[in-house]
């Protein structure tokens, strides 16, 4: 299970922005904090959309890319399951 | 009867180790350490069932362990769905641990105690059933609130809605055991809820193997009518960018 999938698709679902690019900007930041993008650690995911992904929407110059961060950590503590289930 | 019964209890004993090997295999390999403590629940059962066999016959240390099992069980559901999450982690460990430690204080007093009272035998199945109770309960709420959670997001492969539905239903199990053991005969004899527990234990350790094992054959099965979508060629880190701030 591509987890990294799973999120770029909510992050498409808030935006409207194309899947594919939302799954790179997530890789972007994954390589930003050098963290390997295939973990299941969920602290690592989180480190990377508080940290790394805020600051690649920032570069991005899209719309608060505050919020739009905090939307990606809810998203991924509701589903934090997904971790363990997908393993 | 006995051995019957014996060969029954050893081969739910052999496939509940054999999960917990495959875990930590997992969790080695994931480093997703909520999967030792779920190992390490099995490991407590599978030791603890081998004590309720006519074999090893001895009630005090098969509640000791089936007791224990409680702790790792309710620390991996905790780090499995609410980790930075409110949750009742804190009541449910005291509450658990309540009834573990009065459990085992219980069984103790019955199997050391001058006369085997059957009611005290009978307090201690309550008391280890509500701690069975307490726990699963939880496990069941989370399991599902997790899987409704899911059954919304797109791209989820079909096996993973299905390990979460087989934990739902073996913990529904478990919750069937738990109110049919306190009326368990007390000798070698069957009745209603003694069938109805046994059927619980069988659905409980075939949903553990195939919802952690997960059989590959099982899987492609369960993936039969998933559409794999194909990998369009990455973006470049400009186009990614460019992307987001056309939005």
């Amino acid at each position: 299970m591509d987890i990294v999938g799973f999120f770029g698709k909510k992050l498409e679902e808030k935006t409207g922005i194309k899947e594919i690019a939302c799954k790179g900007m997530i890789r972007l930041a994954f390589r930003d904090a050098g963290i390997d993008s295939t973990t299941y650690k969920i602290e690592d995911y989180k480190k990377v959309f508080s940290d790394h992904l805020k600051s690649r929407f920032e570069k991005s110059g899209i719309d608060d890319p505050s919020t739009l961060a905090n939307f990606m950590v809810s998203e991924l503590i509701k589903n934090q399951g997904i971790f363990t289930m997908s393993a | 009867m006995d051995l019957v019964n014996d060969m029954i209890v050893f081969a739910f004993v052999a496939i509940r180790a054999f999960v917990g090997i495959i875990l930590i295999v997992r969790a080695n390999k994931t480093k997703l350490t909520n999967l030792y403590a779920l190992a390490l629940m099995l490991f407590c059962e599978s030791i603890g069932y081998v004590f309720y066999t006519s074999i090893f016959n001895n009630l005090f240390i098969f509640y000791i362990f089936v007791s224990v099992m409680w702790f790792p069980f309710t620390a991996f559901v905790q780090r499995t769905f609410y980790q930075d999450k409110k949750s009742p982690f804190k009541i449910i460990l005291v509450v658990t641990t309540i009834l573990s430690v009065l459990t085992c204080i219980i069984i103790g007093i019955y199997q050391f105690g001058p006369v085997q009272d059957l009611n005290t035998l009978f307090l201690a199945r309550i008391t280890f059933s509500l701690a069975m109770g307490v726990t699963a309960s939880w496990m069941l709420y989370a399991s599902i609130t997790s899987y409704i959670e899911l059954k919304s997001a797109k791209g989820v492969e079909p096996w993973i809605y299905t390990r979460y539905l087989l934990v739902f239903l073996y913990t529904f199990g478990q919750i069937g055991i738990g109110i049919t053991w306190p009326f368990f005969p007390y000798d070698k004899s069957i009745n209603i809820p003694y069938l109805i527990g046994a059927l619980c234990l069988v659905a409980i350790v075939i949903g553990q193997f195939l919802a952690w094992v997960m059989p590959q054959g099982f899987k492609r099965w369960l993936n039969r009518n998933y559409k794999v979508v194909e990998e369009e060629e990455d973006l470049s880190e400009e186009e990614i960018m460019k992307s987001f701030k056309e939005g």
